[in-house]
């Protein structure tokens, strides 16, 4: 065995470590940026010209002509191996194949551009190699790093001082990995010391983020900019919405979702509200590779490389005219790479359950609150005789087996049945596949992936169900050293189904409002099982409503090298969104408490079938070059394009009745007569923006870092003489970490950055046609003529003000990145100010003489503030490792102009409100009946007349048992006053209900092929005024009481919570329920989002098999809440009426994911 | 220059997306807008169709507040509303000034006005001119005579008002007296200007301008001489010479009372002016549907009830016929048939027990049988003689057609039928049929806007306040309408002080009666509030409103007898509050106080 001491060249380790670094950074700007394999390593050229140099002086020349570097031993190369070639743009790789030519020296091409020279014979057995590793931006020893031998279970940490020493069997590679930084594969090449310097990861500093039409080097970003890579953020979970993944993963970026149902839709905001006029419905511009996507939902997240969130004008201003809500980039994993074909297969098998459903008072309870309002139901029962038979029934249910009985002719209900329960199964499955083939070489690299998403919601049967198909193709070609040409195609289809019935409330109001003694299941009448109108039974007889989403998305790109540091591109890109919508309202028989005749939910002329059928055609053109220009110390970038985008849209509408057969509804097949659809049969929709932006970038030692952006942007939704405007916007950097001045700190603190961002970006986000005065045609709502049909008319048109444009947004941020102990501990903290200056509002507020709306105008002033915070810790223990993140954000927003608004009412904004303020007044308790005139109240203790001095709301004839309020402004009198800020009457603001301090955490721990991570995300602060029926005793007339709200006002619970309950919702509930102190719900939350545990089977089992990586997972979803409010009502859904909510879903899931 | 071939490229990139000039020029597809819409004779017609949404008729689809004209009669003493306790707002004293909106709402004028506007430039003849500028004129008063009544002065708006338009946005209110006679100069410039046939069968024509002048007469007229305003006479007259020609010109009164109300298709019926028609899958209500379920909150008052006459043409209060009100069957015996058609009559039948309570049937299919006791047949024998299957035959079927056993039927007491419950006893059914689609809010059955009775009510109430009242025009009004109903004709000469005992002293005799007269054949239609506030009568609200007299041991004593005891009248709300000096005009919003100084609230209301 032959043992030789081996280093690594010193120029290596110090001088050529900026270039390298240099170079690499340039690479993966380039490779990124522009999706191109610009050059590979392979391919480069130098031109030399050696004339009987040394070898080793001839390969440190080509090093540095280079991006390549040599490892090998000075003892190979002997004094006499003397060179002397010419080359003219040679590359590389064949100038060293000369050079080593008759030398019985040989070598190889890494991966990482080391090109390795050992001697040809060289037979490396078994023997120990050590070495130190270091970290190559300060050349200091890096402690606990691990390092293994590549396809076995031989591995090592270092110590202390960075020194390791292991035993290797044969000549095989070291994998060196350590938390923060890249891992790096080393070919051991028969030596026996081996120093590594390791390079700090990507997902550390030197990552790539991408930006605006490009790609900046993370140390350079100026702007507030957070991005994360979408398998980080995916994890295990079994969750399908890209939308859903990113919630509690980025500071600032609020995702809130409308349902649990399968298929919801999502709504993203970042940093709060923009905007309270017309624009105010405005959501962050989501783009996939450069252009904006449809939905969110429609994208496979597996297809998603990186997402980056742009918050300031700074970073977004590029945007132009709709950036002001924020920019999302979305980068698919399209990226020209030679790589080797590559197989990945992963999926997810999911089984869910209702996280939680709301839980009913008993039919005892139920019947006694009826006794408690003096309710007499319709369905005729005596209230009391319904108590003794219910208590009867507890004593003894067998004896009633039915579950009701029937006296004097009527049904007494006394079995307590739950219909949230009976509709809701425990058992939902949903499946996810995914499969991704890739490859590449020098000229041709693709990328084909497919999945299959489908969820089986929770309700009974698999009515509530989304699928998904998704099939993305991606090819790049270098048709000439100076050009590449990419098609990108993305093809998604999602069905969403879900029962429908326009019965009564439809089968979520039905369980909300149904009281627990309903009856359920059927019963035999004149022979036929006729079913009671459960939420269970019309979820079974129903039809589904359809909804069907299918995206077309084709890209082609081509970027050309123009010259040195010069690159264009042209990208085009079209996509056609096509939605169809069918819903059927099905007639079947259903008996009630009300009503055992067998009645068809609906009759036959208004069992309709309605089809709904639109579709976008969306063009959008980028033409944009960067120039890159480096003198000295100095860094130029300029990026210069245009941005052109339009949308068209067309819908048809229409609906039929009178099915000849039911079970086969069409257009076509009903006896009815066809009518449109709520807006018209159809319509049309479209608008275009055109732009011209650039951006220019300077940078001075890296340390000084400015940049400018701007966007000329033109919008359709605008009257031609205001429709163009200039967004620009400046940021600046200060790197003081690399400042010589803080080099002593540089081990504790790694990284520190302080930037700031000023820039100012339109809102679009209005109506297509806002500035043109329109008369809709309608039918008319009133009259008909002889046939019945009625006539068309037309709208009166609105008024229209001559002069509006954009809403313009501007920010100041303020951010700080800081990174400590070798960037163990990274952060960042920005701090920011947002002014969206001229809000398209109803213009003055005007008279009501005028008779129509004021036109809108840009007259309205928004201001919000707010903060985000992210931290990470990442580090190893032995063979632990482990990281842990979290970030938390806030803001809030004020009107700071309202013009039409100038007596500052409280039914409208006005000015130095904060969004989101609740007004009400304070509880002071329940009126007694020692308040009330002696005799004046009846046996009911109602209609009472009140003693003199006691406080009454103006309007209110109050009994004992109703709320007081405090007169907070001492007028004798409760009433709203003026309903201005000034004159209130006797409210105040007495909570918020906006999202404050929005958080999310999460953490991994690895060993040994295990790991372990959760995400955990909540709302620090909110407070809530819901007034339904599971928050409030009979809020409406229709509903019932649940088990959280029995504790009302009666005479025999005087101390109760809620004020007195009336004939359902009637008599003074409306007064008991104003927004007041008492009601406020407290809505913060905390959700343990996902749990899930991994296990990767080592690589040397594997490598048998041909497998590169196979690992196994269980994960949960969802599983924990920390809440406040009732049960049954979720913190983060919207209500489905009635209180209603389709709950969250609970989900176990285990699925595998492999590559070969 | 190899580099040359960039150049091009990109230039030609350039090129491609500068291209087109248009490119950020979009406007609606499918919208018209004012210079297209109103050219003519046809761009008219389509745009006043839009128009008609002034009258509400029965209202639209499953709200029943759309249906405005019940909750307006329910702030009258004719229907006490009880879905909760109290709820009348000027009775109990409820109502308050407005934050905004309280229908202070000139959106219908702008509406209105833009057609006007747009006529001189249209491609019409002078004719057909004037005719659109008459239907104009007829939708713009017809929106007026509402704001007049509810807010006395408002501005009056002969253009569109734009919102530079300062001088008009910031003027204060026009006085009664000039928007009253806009009103009435732009009523009978209509009337001698418009098609006299309309545009076609049910619009707006001759007859439906002078309906409009008969109720805009009589109502600003009476306010006038009963607020102490002056100049009533004159439109007390156009009132009296609209209904002339209306009477002439509409001799035949429907014969059936309960048709207006319960007819699929008003179309062509005698003495109906204009009607809102309803028709399968287009434009529903709901009335029938609430009235045949347990949602239908409005009873007669005692009061109201009392007011029908008996069969013999008296009061109760002198009638002989009249037997006392301490059995439903007593208190019904004898009396005008509008009451059997407008309040559920007793009567009592099998449905789910026999005599023993054994049950003889399932809940699931209809049944009824009579008791075998001949009293509570007896209505039921009535209503079979006065209507006719599918209308006001009893027993009253509930949507499912359902038996109910018995009327009165006390949400109290409801033997196990929740619908068509009553509080007071007196269930208000006018609109009860039973020929109408009730399986959900798609009731069609058209409702009549002006008809022929209307206006012969009006011209006997304005001929008396002229003092020209005599037996001639009674015979040719009110006698007219008693005598569809089998009523004796009103004799003049017999009213005299002791014709009605419960006679209102304020009142003469024979305006009391004429009165009378209007208040039972527009009982429940939405007429009642606004004749008391132009009388002048606002305590007729202080009365509190009593139901049937029962014996509450036949109720479970689950009833509330008015003072206690075991038997007597029923009650519900408590007693009002009473009516404030104030109410006759309806506060303005606050808002528009404030944002026009030059406004003033009305009097009394305070900020």
């Amino acid at each position: 065995m032959k043992k030789t001491a081996l280093f690594i060249s010193p120029h290596f380790k110090c001088r050529r470590k900026f270039f390298l670094i240099m170079r690499l950074t340039a690479f993966l700007i380039l490779a990124t940026v522009l999706h191109v394999s610009a050059k590979s390593y392979s391919q480069e050229k130098v031109t030399v010209n050696f004339e009987n140099v040394r070898l080793d002086k001839a390969l440190k020349e080509v090093e540095r002509k280079s991006s390549f570097h040599f490892v090998y031993s000075n003892l190979i190369l002997t004094d006499q191996s003397k060179v002397t070639l010419r080359a003219k743009d040679i590359m590389v790789t064949d100038l060293v194949e000369k050079l080593l030519k008759n030398t019985g020296l040989t070598f190889s091409v890494m991966d990482n551009n080391l090109v390795v020279i050992k001697k040809e014979e060289e037979i490396i057995q078994g023997f120990k190699v050590k070495g130190r590793v270091t970290d190559k931006s300060n050349a200091q020893p890096l402690a606990g790093v691990s390092v293994q031998v590549k396809g076995s279970n031989i591995g090592t940490t270092t110590d202390n001082d960075g020194n390791y020493a292991i035993e290797v069997p044969d000549d095989a590679s070291l994998v060196v990995s350590s938390v923060g930084y890249d891992n790096v594969e080393i070919p051991i090449d028969g030596r026996t010391i081996i120093n590594i310097s390791l390079q700090s990861s990507t997902t550390g500093l030197n990552e790539v983020v991408v930006i605006g039409y490009g790609t900046q080097k993370k140390t350079n970003i100026t702007g507030a900019v957070s991005s994360v890579n979408m398998k980080d953020v995916i994890r295990s979970r079994s969750v399908t919405n890209t939308a859903q993944l990113l919630q509690g993963a980025i500071p600032d970026l609020q995702i809130t979702y409308s349902s649990g149902e399968p298929g919801a839709s999502t709504k993203l905001n970042i940093r709060g509200a923009t905007s309270i006029g017309s624009g105010s419905n405005g959501s962050p511009l989501i783009l996939l590779d450069n252009v904006p996507v449809a939905s969110l939902s429609l994208i496979n997240p597996q297809d998603i490389e990186t997402v980056t969130v742009l918050k300031d004008a700074g970073s977004a201003a590029i945007y132009g005219a709709r950036s002001a809500w924020g920019v999302i980039l979305l980068t698919s994993k399209n990226n020209a790479k030679i790589k080797k074909t590559s197989i990945e297969y992963s999926n997810n098998l999911v089984f869910s359950q209702p996280l939680e459903i709301p839980k009913k008072a008993t039919p005892l309870q139920t019947v006694q609150s009826f006794k408690d309002m003096n309710f007499v139901p319709g369905t005729g029962q005596n209230v009391d005789d319904w108590l003794n038979l219910l208590s009867d029934y507890s004593k003894n249910p067998g004896q009633y087996g039915s579950g009701y009985t029937i006296k004097n002719g009527v049904i007494y209900p006394l079995r307590e049945n739950d219909v949230w329960k009976e509709m809701t199964s425990n058992n939902a499955f949903q499946q996810i596949h995914n499969l991704a083939i890739s490859g590449g070489t020098e000229n041709i690299s693709y990328r084909i992936a497919g999945a299959y998403t489908n969820e089986d919601g929770i309700l009974v049967t698999n009515k509530d169900s989304y699928k998904r198909y998704n099939l993305t193709g991606f090819i790049n070609s270098r048709i000439t050293p100076w050009a590449t040409a990419q098609l990108s195609t993305m093809y998604s289809s999602s069905n969403k189904l879900f029962p429908y019935t326009g019965y009564a409330f439809g089968m979520f109001g039905s369980a909300s409002v149904m009281p627990s003694y309903t009856l359920v299941g059927d019963s035999l009448i004149n022979g036929v099982h006729v079913p009671y109108a459960t939420p269970k039974n019309l979820i079974e007889k129903a039809s589904t409503s359809n909804n069907r989403l299918d995206d077309i998305r084709l890209s082609g790109k081509i970027i050309l090298k123009v010259f040195k540091g010069f690159n264009v591109t042209g990208e085009y890109t079209y996509d056609k969104i096509n939605t169809v919508t069918t819903q059927y309202d099905k007639a079947f028989d259903v008996i009630t408490l009300n009503s055992f005749i067998p009645t068809p939910t609906v009759t036959q002329n208004n069992s309709k079938y309605y089809k709904y059928n639109d579709f976008t055609d969306y063009k959008a053109l980028n033409v944009y070059g960067s120039y890159e220009k480096k003198i000295d110390n100095h860094l130029f970038n300029l990026m210069a394009g245009l941005n052109q985008e339009s949308s068209y849209f067309e819908l048809l509408d229409a609906q039929m009745s009178n099915m000849i057969n039911p079970n086969l509804p069409y257009l076509d097949g009903g006896t009815g007569t066809i009518q449109p659809g709520s807006d018209g049969f159809d319509g049309f929709s479209e608008y275009a923006v055109r732009g011209y932006f650039y951006r220019f970038n300077y940078a001075y030692k890296g340390k000084y870092l400015l940049e400018t952006t701007g966007r000329y942007d033109g919008s359709s939704k605008f009257p031609s003489h205001d429709r163009w405007g200039f967004f620009p916007s400046v940021s600046a950097g200060w790197r003081v970490s690399d400042e010589s001045f803080m080099h002593s700190l540089k081990p504790v603190l790694s990284d520190l950055k302080i930037r700031a961002s000023y820039g100012s970006v339109g809102n679009q986000s209005i109506g297509n046609y806002l500035f043109y005065s329109g008369m809709a045609t309608r039918p008319a709502s009133n009259w008909a003529d002889a046939s019945g049909t009625r006539y068309l008319t037309l709208d009166a048109p609105g008024l229209v003000s001559s002069d509006f444009t954009w809403e313009k947004v501007t920010t100041k941020n303020l951010g700080i990145d800081i990174g400590l102990l070798n960037n163990r501990l990274t952060g960042s903290f920005d701090i920011y100010q947002r002014a969206t200056k001229g809000m398209l509002i109803p213009g003055a507020q005007l008279p009501a003489v005028l008779g129509a709306k004021p036109p809108l105008q840009n007259t309205a002033d928004l201001k919000s503030t707010g903060w985000g915070v992210q931290a990470a810790w990442r580090d190893q223990i032995g063979k632990v490792t482990y990281q842990v993140a979290f970030n938390l954000s806030d803001n809030k927003a004020v009107i700071t102009k309202y013009d039409i608004n100038a007596t500052r009412l409280l039914s409208q904004y006005y000015v130095g409100q904060q969004i989101g303020e609740i007004w009400g007044y304070e509880t002071d308790g329940f009126y007694t009946v020692q308040d009330f005139k002696e005799g004046s109240l009846n046996g009911s203790l109602l209609g009472g007349t009140l003693l003199p001095g006691v406080i009454k709301y103006k309007g209110e004839n109050p009994n004992p048992g109703d709320i007081k309020f405090k007169d907070l402004n001492n007028d004798g009198v409760i009433f709203t006053g003026d309903n201005t800020v000034d004159n209130p009457g006797d409210r105040k603001i007495i909570g918020n209900n906006n999202r404050r301090y929005q958080y999310g955490v999460s953490g991994s721990v690895l060993y040994a092929g295990f790991d372990l991570s959760f995400f955990i995300q909540g709302v620090g602060k909110r407070d809530l005024y819901i007034v339904n029926d599971l928050t409030y005793p009979y809020s409406s007339n229709y509903g019932t009481i649940y088990s959280s709200l029995l504790n009302y006002w009666t005479s025999d619970n005087p101390d109760a919570f809620y004020g007195r309950i009336y004939n359902l919702g009637g008599g003074n509930s409306s007064y008991n329920k104003l927004p007041q102190t008492r009601l406020l719900l407290n809505g913060a939350y905390m959700r343990i989002k996902n749990i899930a545990l991994g296990y990767s089977v080592s690589s040397s089992i594997l490598s048998k098999a041909k497998i590169n990586s196979l690992r196994f997972f269980i994960s949960g979803d969802d599983l924990l809440t920390i809440k406040h409010l009732p049960k049954g009502v979720d913190p983060e859904l919207s209500d489905m009426g009635y209180g209603a909510q389709y709950p969250l879903m609970k989900k176990m899931s285990i699925g595998l994911s492999l590559n070969f | 220059m190899k580099q040359i071939r960039f150049y091009i490229i990109i230039f030609s990139l350039l090129q491609l997306a500068a291209c087109s000039k248009d490119y950020l020029s979009k406007v609606p597809l499918d919208q018209q807008t004012e210079q297209t819409s109103f050219q003519t004779y046809n761009n008219f017609k389509t745009y006043a169709w839009g128009l008609y949404d002034l009258f509400d008729g029965y209202g639209q689809g499953p709200i029943l507040n759309t249906a405005t004209f019940l909750f307006e009669e329910a702030n009258s003493d004719n229907l006490c509303y009880n879905q909760s306790l109290n709820s009348n707002e000027w009775a109990y004293q409820l109502k308050t000034v407005p934050s905004s909106g309280g229908d202070w709402d000139f959106s219908f004028i702008r509406r209105v006005n833009i057609m006007l506007d747009n006529i001189d430039q249209s491609k019409m003849s002078q004719k057909e001119k004037d005719h659109w500028r008459s239907v104009g004129y007829v939708f713009r008063s017809g929106r007026y005579m509402q704001l007049l009544s509810k807010f006395g002065d408002v501005p009056w708006l002969e253009h569109v008002v734009k919102d530079n338009d300062k001088d008009i946005l910031y003027a204060s209110r026009t006085s009664r007296d000039t928007v009253a006679l806009n009103i009435l100069n732009n009523l009978l410039w209509a009337e001698t200007h418009i098609n006299p046939a309309g545009d076609g069968a049910n619009t707006v024509n001759v007859n439906v301008v002078r309906a409009l002048i008969s109720r805009f007469g009589l109502f600003e007229g009476t306010w006038r001489k009963y607020h102490g305003l002056g100049n009533a006479q004159q439109y007390l007259k156009a009132c009296v010479t609209a209904s002339a020609k209306l009477a002439a010109d509409f001799p035949t009164l429907l014969n059936n009372y309960d048709y207006i109300f319960n007819s699929e298709d008003l179309a062509g019926k005698a003495g109906i002016i204009l009607y809102r028609s309803y028709a399968t899958g287009q434009n529903m209500h709901g009335i029938q549907r609430y009235i045949r379920s347990s949602e239908w909150y409005f009873d007669l008052t005692k009061d109201a009830v009392e007011s029908y006459l008996c069969q013999d043409g008296k009061p109760i209060s002198t009638s002989p016929e009249y037997q006392g009100d301490h059995s439903p069957n007593d208190e019904f015996r004898h009396r005008d048939r509008r009451l059997y058609l407008t309040v559920v009559p007793p009567y009592k039948v099998y449905n789910t027990t026999d005599a023993t309570g054994n049950i003889i049937v399932q809940q699931n299919t209809i049944f009824w049988k009579y008791t075998g006791v001949p009293a509570d047949r007896e209505y039921m024998d009535t209503m079979a003689l006065i209507s006719s299957d599918g209308y006001k035959k009893l027993p009253y079927l509930h949507q499912v057609n359902y038996a109910l056993g018995a009327a009165p039927h006390f949400r109290k007491f409801n033997g196990g039928q929740g619908f068509a419950v009553s509080q007071l006893g007196y269930y208000f059914y006018k609109f009860y049929n039973t020929t109408t689609d009730v399986s959900g809010f798609v009731n069609t059955t058209d409702a009549p806007i002006f008809r022929i009775e209307e206006a012969l009510l009006n011209y006997a109430e304005a001929s008396y306040e002229l003092g020209e009242f005599d037996q001639t025009i009674a015979d040719i009004t009110i006698n007219k309408i008693r005598k569809r109903v089998n009523m004796p004709n009103m004799v003049v000469a017999d009213i005299d002080a002791s014709f009605d005992l419960k006679r209102d002293a304020d009142v003469a005799p024979v305006l009391w009666e004429i009165r009378r007269e209007r208040r039972v054949e527009l009982m429940g239609e939405g007429f009642r509030f606004n004749d008391i506030r132009r009388w002048k009568k606002g305590n007729y609200l202080d009365k509190q409103e009593l139901g049937m007299w029962v014996d509450n041991s036949k109720y479970g004593n689950k009833l509330t007898i008015h003072g206690g005891g075991k038997e007597g009248y029923v009650e519900y709300n408590t007693v009002p509050l009473g009516w404030l000096e104030y109410y006759y005009l309806y506060p303005l919003p606050k808002d528009q106080l404030i944002l026009n100084k030059n406004l003033q609230q009305n009097p009394n209301w305070g900020q």
